[in-house]
């Protein structure tokens, strides 16, 4: 039976972003746990060092966030994959729709979970901060805060979201590739720690420039660029990917 | 009584979270579409207040002082050279002169084991005066932590220069907050999380400053260097 009313694409990608928030409402709740799960090994310091000599023994130990932010790229990893799964693609058949919509659809829905995700994350050390001032003898600060130092605080925020953002869209691609073919699932992660392991052997300046290029890029207009410049290609090849994809039988 | 106060109510949050958590009703819990509210607007909360209530605390903020010399090795080559002048003058960490008219100097360690390195620097005249300078750095992973280390005493009696350096097992431990990565990426602010790797290193100097002609005899288990053995 055809259908009288005519949907323009933007409203059909509307509709389907509102159907992915409550689809995977889910994913928030696992969010929270990984982050509470990452908090309760913050407790304990989240890393440190030590040395020890005839006359001393030197230990530092540090209190942040960094294990939360770890948790939380990887859920965002794991959440792209999620939605690229066979049922959640199939889902989006109730509509009327492309699979562009689908593909622009799903990409709002990453941004909308990386802001929340990223957020959520630079807040959780504040938590852990006020968790440790009545639980651990921290004698040393830093001088960071909403008053103290706001452009850091929104500094960070933004940063961390755009990392969020940069796991999703590798996770996404990772997904559609999988769901192309599940030998990638084997084959991905064999050719990206081979190519480092390899490289780090034969040419370890060029793994070194690989790592500078995100995770030392000092001028946040300069990372800002290059995130939303790699995350836009990934999505992009994501979309291409599963154009190729067979229609549902 | 004011952090009681204050951290009352996120205590009883707290235990509420974990209380839901820990329930034995967990496995149907999630399932329920209210409880996952609950528990996402109760983590938001905790999360939004955290950030006010932080800024309430009472603290001094006192930050672990970084690092006064990136590079252990350039200060070794001042001091070797005697370019006293081009070293951070809070590396100095103590200062002695001594009127001194005799012929030779015996330096000796009295007490403790000094195991830095004991420079001597000659004068173009012989003005009759000693200048014992201390310098010391010890740096633990990109912070200084030189106020935590021995210090130095340095006096001559007779013709004697005795140092001694009250050296003891110390245990030093440091806790301190710091930003994250993503923060420090930006600010320049050394990280000492991700891609850096933490390091521990000192270096101890007795810079002295003699007259022209005054000969230095040496203790059996201390070695002068001289700064014109380099020139």
């Amino acid at each position: 039976m055809m259908s009288l009313i005519e949907l323009n694409q933007s409203d059909i990608v509307k509709k389907q972003y509102k159907f992915k928030l409550r689809a995977f409402f889910g994913s928030f709740s696992s969010l929270a746990f990984m982050q509470v799960l990452g908090l309760l090994f913050s407790l304990g310091g989240s890393g440190g060092m030590g040395f020890s000599s005839e006359h001393y023994s030197i230990h530092i130990s540090y209190y942040s966030a960094e294990t939360v932010l770890v948790f939380t790229f990887l859920w965002a990893f794991l959440t792209a994959i999620l939605i690229t799964a066979r049922a959640a693609r199939y889902d989006d058949f109730s509509f009327v729709s492309n699979r562009v919509s689908s593909n622009i659809a799903n990409a709002l829905f990453l941004i909308s979970t990386s802001v929340i995700g990223g957020t959520s994350a630079i807040l959780s050390g504040y938590l852990l901060r006020v968790i440790t001032y009545f639980t651990s003898d921290v004698q040393y600060g830093v001088n960071s805060g909403l008053l103290v130092a706001p452009k850091e605080f929104f500094l960070g925020i933004f940063a961390t979201i755009l990392y969020v953002l940069l796991f999703s869209s590798f996770g996404y691609i990772f997904g559609m590739l999988v769901q192309i073919n599940k030998i990638f699932i084997v084959l991905l992660p064999c050719i990206i720690i081979g190519a480092f392991i390899f490289l780090g052997i034969t040419n370890e300046g060029m793994v070194k420039v690989v790592f500078d290029f995100i995770f030392r890029e000092s001028v946040f207009s300069l990372f800002l660029i290059k995130v939303v410049g790699i995350s836009g290609l990934l999505f992009a090849g994501a979309t291409v990917l599963s154009n190729r994809m067979e229609v549902r039988k | 009584m004011m952090n009681l106060l204050i951290f009352g109510p996120l205590l009883v949050l707290i235990i509420l979270l974990v209380w839901f958590l820990i329930s034995s009703r967990l496995k149907y819990i999630f399932k329920h579409k209210q409880f996952v509210k609950i528990f996402l607007f109760t983590y938001a909360v905790l999360l939004v207040l955290s950030v006010f209530v932080y800024e309430m605390l009472p603290h001094e903020i006192e930050e672990l002082p970084m690092a006064k010399v990136a590079s252990l090795e350039t200060l070794d080559t001042a001091v070797f050279h005697g370019r006293i002048n081009e070293i951070d003058p809070s590396l100095i960490r103590e200062e002695w002169k001594f009127d001194y008219s005799g012929k030779e100097l015996q330096i000796r360690q009295v007490e403790g084991y000094f195991d830095g390195t004991i420079i001597v620097d000659r004068k173009p005249e012989n003005d009759g005066l000693i200048e014992v300078k201390y310098i010391a750095a010890s740096n633990l992973d990109g912070f200084d932590i030189t106020d935590e280390m021995t210090p130095l005493n340095a006096e001559i009696q007779n013709n004697n220069l005795n140092l001694s350096f009250k050296s003891r097992q110390r245990e030093i431990s440091f806790t301190t907050y710091k930003n994250e990565f993503v923060i420090n990426q930006f600010t320049g602010r050394k990280d000492q999380g991700i891609g850096s790797s933490g390091s521990f290193g000192e270096a101890r100097y007795v810079f002295l400053k003699i007259p022209k002609d005054l000969k230095i005899v040496e203790d059996e288990d201390i070695w002068v260097n001289y700064t014109d053995e380099l020139q």
